[in-house]
């Protein structure tokens, strides 16, 4: 065996075995989740409900049912897409302090949720209908992704694709406080939990949505894993190894926006997660390598989601806090760190 | 067989042309350099031949087929590029760097066997790289970075290499190794490369044509030997001022300062002392050179005025006056410490005619060597050139000169 194939094999085992715990802690979370709460169930009988094990406690059963696993399901389905977001978007703009929420895509699906829930039932439109408001927080991202990747083929400058980025949040936000003060006030407070960011709402209706359009796209995201590998080293590099470097580009900014839209329609904005988790998988494996990152960025965003969406819960209970207040209190330091630590931006 | 041909071919950028006219071919393993001033659209040039960018108008051929009908994997397995790109983000590895170029052979996971890992393995052999490999790429120096570079483009398995500005940012331990490396690519493995450089010397030597580019059209082409002569060299850089010597590859700024030393070179012992003398504003009087010598060249080339002897001939009666008439004009008179032979040996007469008239002599030979040669004088034995500098304060030359030219 050549040196090369063995120094190989033993990363690949490195890789497998961080994976493996990683799953695991997902796993435990995931069941911690349910378990946890106002009314505490023991880990054994949250495994058996959802076994579907019969002659359990009614009331027990479908806290677990009914509450607590589509919430579960979905912070670990929707953390694992923003995560994907993000990933998709540090490659794209070949940088590490860029994700859906900073670039204010999470922002222009706010916006157009906003219009239709605040406007919506002038128009006759019942505004929690599930199909509207993903629509809407589809619309909303896709046209933001596309201004910003716009300018950013004009602007190289990364600070100043923040500074855009934060511009349409505060230009979304005076939008949305025009239509605040003219709103219903039912419509308002519907609104205002939804864009504080939770998954606190999410039925089994929606999960079943959000999974069944999640998974294919993350499916196709690890697909073209060897392209975005490519596209690592430069676009102009990336085109001379045979990368089709248009169909690319456009299919990153479609996957992104899809996976920002879908999870910001029901969950409101989250903070951060798509900027961090990247980041944590790029430290926790040690390697740029997509095909390795983007298992790992499924396990690790969905975990950590699960485990913010916990402590939103639980740290003031039975006051709940939105999922950005806890969100941010490990993003945001990660981009402070990552800006005074690059020299050249 | 020509490996890349172009014809009437424009490139530039969203319809604007760069450069227009650029007809090229590059026949298997021949090394290309495209010459000229930063600017004057190489990268243009390279990128459109590489296929990263269209051109406005006319096509590049890549074994006769039509560049934009290839397949890109198709390209890519013809072409591997070296840009001036130098840092990107994260922590690539250069295996990670090196795997890249597998690209357009592996398949859709890019999963590599062990033919890819021997390609790979080569290729770091080739740069002499192989105790790079497990580091991390952004932590190279400049020089490592573009070995790392090369080798990817190997690995690529390329019949064609297209480098911008290799040397831009190297060394000279590094320059002089790219060149080593490229030699043997182009003569163990025949892989044709042409490259952009803005390096007169390098380009000279490391290239079988040269193509010089300047002010938005092809300004020539052809052997770099018959064609880089000094005419091209102004037209190029547009440095009408500056001399290029076409033997050294060299471009010197000729001086214009007030002649006030002589300085008896000969066998390149002149040369160090005409470039310290150049550096501190004193212009050059020199001889006596056989127009053959080393020393002639690089005099000439400073723009000094040298008294000369025909190549190969004994100094004449007839130059040594004209050289004594020269030193009586200046207050100083350096002995470079040349060799002395049949040929030359008026100049040791000129030294001696030079102290018998009062001038100060700075000499690098030993003391005791300049007594047995020239006798007692106004003599300074130097042991170096630095030495020699520092007996020269400036305000006495000024004054001296000031003397010299009242008398």
């Amino acid at each position: 065996m050549l040196p090369l194939e063995e120094i190989q094999r033993k990363k690949q085992t490195r890789y497998v075995l961080i994976f493996i715990i990683f799953a695991a802690m997902l796993v435990v979370i995931f069941l911690f989740s349910v378990a946890l709460g106002s009314v505490q169930i023991r880990v054994m009988d949250v495994v058996k409900i959802v076994f579907q094990q019969e002659g359990l406690d009614f009331i027990q059963s479908s806290i677990v049912r009914d509450i607590r696993l589509p919430r579960a399901l979905a912070a670990v389905v929707g953390g694992a897409a923003l995560s994907m977001a993000g990933l998709l978007l540090q490659i794209y703009f070949q940088n590490p302090i860029v994700d859906p929420f900073v670039l204010g895509v999470s922002s222009g699906a706010a916006l157009m949720v906003g219009i239709v829930t605040l406007t919506g039932t002038r128009f006759g439109i019942t505004s929690q209908s599930t199909s509207v408001i993903f629509v809407a927080a589809m619309t909303g991202s896709m046209v933001v992704m596309a201004i910003i990747t716009g300018v950013a083929a004009k602007v190289k400058n990364i600070i100043m694709l923040l500074v855009i980025g934060l511009m349409v949040g505060y230009l979304g936000g005076a939008v949305i406080s025009i239509l605040v003060t003219f709103a219903e006030k039912e419509n308002i407070r519907n609104f205002v939990v939804w864009s504080m960011g939770s998954f606190a709402g999410f039925t089994w209706n929606r999960v079943t949505l959000l999974t069944l359009t999640t998974v294919p796209v993350l499916l196709a995201v690890f697909l073209v894993s060897k392209q975005l590998n490519a596209l690592l080293m430069g676009e102009r590099y990336a085109q001379s190894m045979g990368v089709q470097i248009k169909r690319i580009r456009l299919l990153v900014v479609v996957l992104s926006s899809l996976l920002t839209g879908m999870v910001t329609a029901y969950a409101g904005p989250v903070a951060f997660i798509g900027l961090a988790v990247p980041h944590m998988a790029r430290l926790l494996f040690g390697t740029t390598d997509n095909r390795v990152l983007i298992p790992a960025v499924i396990v690790i965003g969905g975990m950590i989601t699960a485990a913010c969406d916990l402590l939103a819960r639980l740290l003031f209970a039975p006051v709940e806090l939105p999922i950005s207040a806890v969100t941010s209190f490990i993003g945001a330091p990660i981009v402070i760190y990552l800006l005074t630590r690059r020299t050249s931006l | 067989m020509s490996i890349v041909t172009t014809s009437n071919l424009c490139v530039g950028y969203d319809k604007k042309t760069v450069v227009a006219q650029v007809n090229l071919q590059i026949r298997a393993g021949e090394v290309l350099g495209l010459l000229g001033p930063n600017g004057a659209g190489k990268t243009t040039i390279l990128r459109t031949i590489a296929g990263l960018l269209p051109p406005v108008l006319g096509e590049v051929y890549i074994k006769g087929h039509p560049l934009s009908q290839l397949s890109e994997q198709v390209r890519a397995r013809m072409m591997a590029v070296v840009l001036t790109d130098r840092s990107f983000q994260g922590q690539m590895t250069v295996f990670d760097i090196l795997a890249m170029g597998r690209y357009p052979h592996t398949n859709m996971f890019g999963r590599l066997r062990r033919r890819d890992m021997q390609i790979i393995t080569d290729a770091v052999e080739t740069v002499s790289g192989s105790h790079l490999v497990e580091r991390t790429f952004n932590e190279l120096s400049d020089g490592e970075k573009q070995k790392v570079f090369l080798a990817r483009a190997l690995v690529q398995e390329p019949k064609l290499i297209v480098m911008d500005e290799p040397t831009a940012f190297l060394d000279i331990q590094h320059k002089v190794e790219l060149m080593r490396i490229l030699a043997k690519l182009r003569n163990e493995k025949g892989i044709s490369v042409v490259l952009s450089l803005h390096e007169i010397d390098i380009a000279m030597k490391c290239s079988n044509t040269v193509m010089l580019v300047g002010d938005g059209r092809i300004l020539g082409c052809g052997h770099p030997e018959d064609l880089v002569k000094e005419k091209e060299v102004h037209q190029l850089y547009h440095v009408s001022g500056a001399t290029y010597d076409e033997i050294f590859c060299t471009l010197e700024e000729p001086d214009n300062g007030l002649q006030q030393v002589f300085v008896v070179g000969g066998a390149g012992k002149g040369t160090p002392i005409y470039r310290a003398l150049r550096k501190r504003g004193v212009g050059i009087c020199t001889g006596i050179l056989q127009e053959n010598d080393l020393d002639y060249r690089v005099a000439k080339s400073l723009g000094g005025t040298v008294c000369s002897e025909l190549a190969y001939e004994d100094i004449r009666q007839e130059t040594y006056e004209k050289a004594v008439g020269m030193v009586n004009r200046l207050p100083i008179l350096v002995d470079s410490g040349f060799p002395i032979g049949r040929s030359n040996h008026l100049n040791l007469e000129l030294i001696r005619h030079a102290l018998r008239v009062g001038k100060t002599v700075f000499s690098l030979r030993e003391r005791k060597l300049c007594q047995q040669l020239y006798g007692w004088g106004k003599l300074v034995s130097c042991v170096d050139i630095a030495d020699m500098i520092s007996h020269f304060p400036h305000g006495s030359i000024e004054k001296s000169i000031n003397v010299a030219n009242y008398n």
